[in-house]
């Protein structure tokens, strides 16, 4: 790919990443549920712990599970929504895809680059939010600022993974009338498999093997879990698993296309 | 003597309108059979992840501040039935705001039929089957060992409904006075859910009053759970009470709001 395809790609994140702050109270209304989410943890979490902060279960204090699910909540929510493949079994059925294809990018493209710009976004948003109410309810988290761009690297190749995750159910809409049930299922999975909802550590040991070879872990519990115990070599570790799922997703993801774009038939313009 | 048989009357014809309505819902549901059954068992296994994390909770811990593991299947099977019923008969109850927003309304303003009732039935989602079955079967479960219950488990569903739908009436006409898109409807609708689907037991001051009286999340499960636990005749008064208040300020403040409605001009086909 030449420079000026990344350009193109670029300004299409862009764009998608400020429309995504067009309207603020656009912005606050979706994320209110992600407030609503972090106070019922806060009240459940303070109920199991006793309101205790020194009392540790499964490897975590009270604030650092409450900083876990501030993370964890926020990837995944960032990466939900009305984003491009969310949306893309619509266009499958209603035939809109036709003419998307015939425009002059890589359609897989665009739509991964708009994906990620509108993720980015409202991922940022509701870490501002969720971090904010968490911070007044229970104080700052346990990371030092030099340690945050490594999350953030990590937390990108989350979103990443979800991106082809669900970009490659939507693509099921060349062969099944409706997929919305196939996304409501891996939703689900990202909420518990992925850790999304409570850590792997609590998790029973046979259901935490099962939940750590499959990829959803790599989509909120491995930059969540990094956020509040950081360590060099749990990052480099997370980033080469994260990097190997992206891969293997990606060759379905590309591949599904390929083999749904040849069910498209285009007559006129 | 002639005022009496008309209001039979009307209401004979507001039954055969409802029976009407949900004929047709059905003949929707044959019509897309493959996809009636994919979104049915589709909620129904969206439904049971959620039940994977109480399990991996309460696995870990066996009681949460007196509630334990049955009264969390009774509180999934009250909301899970609540939720399919009003999302599979009235299936429009959680979309007023987005009809309102899109000039819809217009359809509904025409016709010789009450509009709210009309509005609600119009629209079946096919995923309430999938949470309705997931209630009866957590329901069944729970109850099996008390099934002098089930009648007041009934009772109990009924009324949690009511509050239920009147909350997503409420949330759906408040864009008749502050616009919008419709977002804000989908945003109270999901934090209602979610404080609806966590222990009561975990609120406590100022959040359990708020839960009580302003949303009035604590009768959709949270009362309804004390009560078949250790009934409690004035906890069900309250319930009663709670009820026919959420449907009067739900009816009124609909009807208040459908005065300010501005007709879009939009032209729409029902099918």
């Amino acid at each position: 790919m030449n420079v000026s395809a990344y350009a193109k790609y670029l300004s299409i994140a862009k764009v998608e990443m400020s429309n995504s702050f067009s309207s603020v109270s656009s912005a606050l209304i979706r994320n209110v549920v992600i407030v609503v989410v972090l106070f019922i943890f806060y009240n459940l979490w303070s109920t199991i712990y006793g309101h205790s902060s020194t009392l540790v279960i499964s490897g975590f204090t009270l604030v650092g599970i409450l900083w876990y699910l501030v993370m964890s909540e926020s990837v995944v929510s960032g990466s939900q929504g009305h984003t491009v493949s969310y949306r893309l079994s619509d266009d499958i059925k209603s035939g809109n895809i036709a003419p998307a294809l015939s425009k002059p990018y890589n359609f897989v493209m665009y739509c991964f680059w708009s994906t990620i710009g509108s993720a980015v976004a409202r991922t940022g948003i509701a870490l501002v939010l969720g971090s904010a109410l968490i911070w007044f309810l229970v104080g700052p988290p346990q990371i030092s600022i030099t340690e945050l761009p490594f999350v953030f690297v990590s937390v990108v190749l989350a979103l990443i993974l979800q991106f082809l995750l669900y970009f490659s159910i939507s693509i099921l809409g060349f062969w099944f009338e409706d997929t919305i049930a196939f996304k409501w299922i891996t939703d689900k999975m990202i909420f518990i498999l992925g850790g999304m909802l409570i850590p792997l550590s609590f998790f029973p040991q046979w259901l935490q093997t099962i939940a750590e070879i499959l990829p959803y872990s790599y989509m909120s519990y491995a930059p969540s879990y990094m956020f509040v115990n950081f360590t060099m070599s749990s990052f480099i570790s997370t980033v080469a698993l994260q990097s190997a799922w992206i891969i293997a997703l990606g060759v379905i993801a590309f591949g599904l296309f390929e083999l749904g774009a040849r069910r498209v038939s285009i007559n006129g313009g | 003597m002639a005022a009496k048989a008309k209001t039979k009357q009307r209401r004979h014809g507001l039954i055969d309108f409802l029976v009407m309505a949900f004929k047709i819902n059905m003949q929707s549901v044959m019509e897309y059979r493959l996809n009636f059954i994919i979104l049915a068992f589709g909620m129904f296994l969206n439904d049971v992840a959620f039940l994977v994390f109480w399990i991996i909770v309460y696995g870990k811990f066996h009681t949460i501040n007196g509630w334990g593991f049955n009264n969390i299947i009774l509180l999934q099977a009250i909301i899970a039935i609540g939720w399919g019923f009003a999302s599979f008969f009235l299936g429009n109850w959680n979309r007023i705001a987005d009809i309102v927003s899109k000039g819809a309304l217009d359809y509904y303003l025409t016709l010789p039929k009450p509009v709210l009732l009309h509005l609600l039935v119009t629209r079946s989602s096919f995923a309430g089957v999938g949470d309705m079955l997931f209630g009866l079967v957590l329901g069944t479960y729970a109850l099996s060992s008390t099934i002098s219950s089930i009648p007041l488990f009934i009772l109990l569903i009924v009324l949690s409904t009511i509050i239920l739908i009147s909350f997503g009436v409420v949330i759906g006409s408040l864009i008749f006075f502050i616009g919008g898109q419709g977002e804000l409807q989908e945003t109270l609708q999901t934090s209602l859910l979610l404080l609806s689907t966590y222990p009561f037991s975990i609120f406590g001051g100022a959040a359990k009053i708020l839960l009580l009286i302003a949303i009035p999340v604590g009768f959709i499960t949270g009362v309804p759970v004390l009560i078949l636990n250790n009934f409690n005749p004035l906890y069900l008064g309250y319930m009663f009470i709670a009820t026919a208040a959420s449907a009067i300020v739900a009816y009124a403040v609909f009807r208040f709001g459908l005065r300010r409605y501005e007709s879009g001009n939009a032209i729409n086909v029902q099918i």
